[in-house]
């Protein structure tokens, strides 16, 4: 097991918020996922650790990698980290409209799904290729 | 040391209304206690304190990260899992520890129980329930009648009558979500094919006020039953406990954790353990009320026995959750102002079956968005978007399956104080299949593929451990709770019933622990 330090911590925690919502990540809840990844979730092992480092200094596109990880059942560690930040972003109100549709969006609702299945292809032959080419996991 | 008529173990709904119903004898009431935090405090509706307040963090993951129990430890009802909740379950894997590879064991040791976390679903057993009980609906009436008027039952005179019992004293039932409102109503379009098929459905009888009453507001559709303890709409046994404690109708001692006991001719020793400095005390009394819940009133008598090798009975209902999406709803603005209670109840009691099942639906605002991500096939922003856009389509049925005793389900007190549990995970399928081939009728599509089944101990409902016999044996009571062997040992709990049909049991632990209680009030009435 490979114990991580803060500030590496931190910066995978900007990185994963920026490549889901493309907006800085407030300082408060940088903190809040360093804690949590510290005192909650089990550390990294060795093969992981590496290629989570790998995935944030190439800054390569983790939502792909996570999906063919998820899909295959392998290491969940990167699917518990986007998950762990989603549950700390999802109760500030700066995220609320991310998370809860109020309008009457019929239409958009359908596209925005449809789009998401299309990219859910998209992704996963991404990912495949990613974790192929820079030996992650 | 005091000498009491009456010692209850427990202030869960067994044991709030045996005490209750010991009225004006001098009780006893042993409990570890939990209570609720005091802060911080959620006041308002759900959807509105996430948009004003900038940061819940707090109140919904907590400092401890609480909110994130499930992804780093075996999954607990999102309920328990939230903050301002987890005191419901607060050290039980410390104080009342249960191994198993096939049963998740869920104990609470706060006051009121496991009702803390309750759907606060309140049904009469019918006398097609009590079947293989040697007690007759006759008998539980009266207490269910009184029960309705003290804790406040709404629910409606419907098609499920004749499952859920008297329909007298009734408040109105909780208004429905729009999902489940066109549910009903296309179920009312076309109740002959669902009742051809032995589907019946209707409104769900809850302990929740829908009229207030002194002291408790009525239900305010909040949407706040995951996050805030306490809410006063909902009956907790805590407040009949709170109110009999204020009366000076019973001597309750929290921080004991009771451990055995013995019985001597005139009387029942109890030791428990403080927890404050963890030293052992003993209480007397006339009669002793075991009322710890199905498993740790099964630990106390096994540990009086010093017996670390018989295996017990056990029960719990066979579960399974059916998501069901209403397409037309798919983009519908969510209803801020719903509700996160039963919105419907459905019986499946098909003609070439004789076990009666009953779901319960459920709408989807309750837990946080995050809590459903990564359910799905799908990449994250897709999954992020289907939990956006579909909630307000989105209903899900909680299936419950009757149980019976069978071989291979039991449990025995190991000797360093562990419950070892068995249990054998029953087959389901077959009933979801039908009710999803039925509701596409409703409007309400599903896939027998996306059902989940979860592992057993996970419908909350324990039971039969020290089951009621009209001829007792050893590690079972007779039918007015008697243990056999003792002259002064009642089980008041879920231990006692012999078989569980697919039903909330608290109504029932409810009545019947006010059925013994009373029994046990005549008797210390003719001992004097």
């Amino acid at each position: 097991m490979v114990t991580q330090g803060a500030a590496e911590l931190a910066d995978e925690a900007r990185f994963l918020h920026h490549a889901f919502f493309q907006q800085d990540l407030p300082g408060e809840v940088v903190q809040q996922y360093v804690a949590a990844n510290q005192g909650c979730l089990p550390p990294p092992a060795p093969r992981a650790a590496t290629a989570l480092r790998r995935i944030v200094a190439a800054r390569l596109d983790a939502e792909a990698i996570e999906l063919v990880l998820r899909l295959h059942r392998r290491d969940p560690v990167l699917t518990k980290k986007i998950h762990v930040l989603f549950y700390l972003v999802e109760v500030r109100a700066q995220y609320y409209h991310c998370f809860v549709n109020e309008q009457a969006a019929s239409w958009q609702a359908v596209f925005r799904i449809a789009a998401g299945c299309w990219r859910t292809v998209y992704k996963y032959v991404k990912g495949a290729i990613l974790i192929r080419r820079y030996e992650l996991f | 040391m005091s000498f009491f008529d009456a010692i209850v173990i427990g202030a869960g709904p067994a044991g709030v209304f045996s005490a209750y119903a010991l009225r004006g004898k001098r009780v006893l009431l042993l409990d570890v206690g939990h209570r609720p935090p005091a802060s911080p405090v959620l006041e308002g509706n759900l959807y509105e304190l996430r948009k004003s307040r900038e940061d819940l963090f707090e109140a919904m993951i907590g400092g401890k990260f609480e909110g994130l129990h499930n992804l780093v430890d075996r999954n607990i009802s999102l309920k328990l899992k939230s903050p301002l909740m987890a005191y419901v379950v607060r050290d039980s894997e410390r104080l009342a520890p249960v191994v198993s590879d096939t049963f998740d064991a869920v104990i609470s040791l706060a006051q009121g129980g496991l009702a803390n976390a309750w759907g606060a679903g309140v049904y009469r057993f019918t006398a097609r329930d009590l079947e293989g009980w040697p007690v007759s609906l006759a008998e539980l009436d009266p207490f269910y009648d009184e029960l309705t008027r003290h804790i406040g039952v709404s629910g409606a005179a419907d098609d499920l009558a004749p499952y859920f019992g008297s329909a007298t004293d009734l408040l109105p039932p909780l208004r429905l979500s729009v999902f489940a409102q066109q549910l009903l109503n296309r179920y009312n379009q076309r109740k002959r094919y669902f009742n051809r098929r032995g589907i019946l459905v209707g409104y769900p009888r809850l302990a929740v006020l829908t009229v207030g009453r002194p002291g408790r507001d009525a239900y305010a559709y909040d949407n706040l039953e995951f996050f805030r303890p306490g809410n006063p709409a909902i009956y907790n046994p805590a407040f009949t406990l709170a109110e009999m404690v204020d009366a000076g109708r019973v001597v309750y001692r929290p921080g004991c954790l009771a451990m055995r006991y013995r019985e001597a001719a005139t009387h029942v020793e109890v030791t428990a353990r403080s927890l404050t400095d963890d030293s052992l005390e003993t209480f007397q009394g006339k009669t002793l009320l075991l009322a710890a819940g199905a498993l740790n009133s099964a630990r106390i008598v096994l540990e009086s026995s010093g017996d670390y090798e018989s295996r017990l009975p056990i029960l719990d209902n066979p579960m399974s959750c059916i998501p069901l999406f209403r397409l037309s709803r798919v983009g519908a603005p969510l209803d801020v102002h719903d509700s996160s209670l039963a919105q419907l109840n459905v019986v499946y009691d098909a003609p070439e079956t004789s076990e009666l099942v009953q779901a319960t639906l459920y709408a989807s605002t309750g837990p946080l968005r995050s809590d459903v991500l990564f359910q799905l096939p799908m990449s994250v922003s897709a999954n992020l978007a289907f939990a956006k856009y579909v909630a307000p389509a989105m209903g899900v049925l909680m299936v419950f399956h009757p149980e019976r005793p069978r071989p291979g389900n039991c449990m025995r007190l190991r000797a360093d104080g562990a419950l070892e549990v068995h249990y054998d995970t029953p087959p389901r399928g077959r009933v979801e299949g039908r009710l999803i081939r039925a509701f596409r009728r409703a409007g309400a599509f599903s896939s027998r593929r996306i059902c989940q089944y979860p592992r057993m101990g996970n419908g909350l409902h324990y039971a039969g451990t020290i089951p009621m016999k009209q001829v007792p044996g050893r590690y079972e009571v007779d039918r007015n709770g008697l243990l056999w062997g003792a002259k002064r040992v009642y089980v008041v709990d879920g231990a006692c019933f012999p078989v569980l049909p697919a039903k909330n049991l608290t109504f029932t632990i409810m009545a019947n622990a006010m059925r013994v209680a009373t029994r046990v009030r005549s008797a210390l009435e003719c001992d004097c």
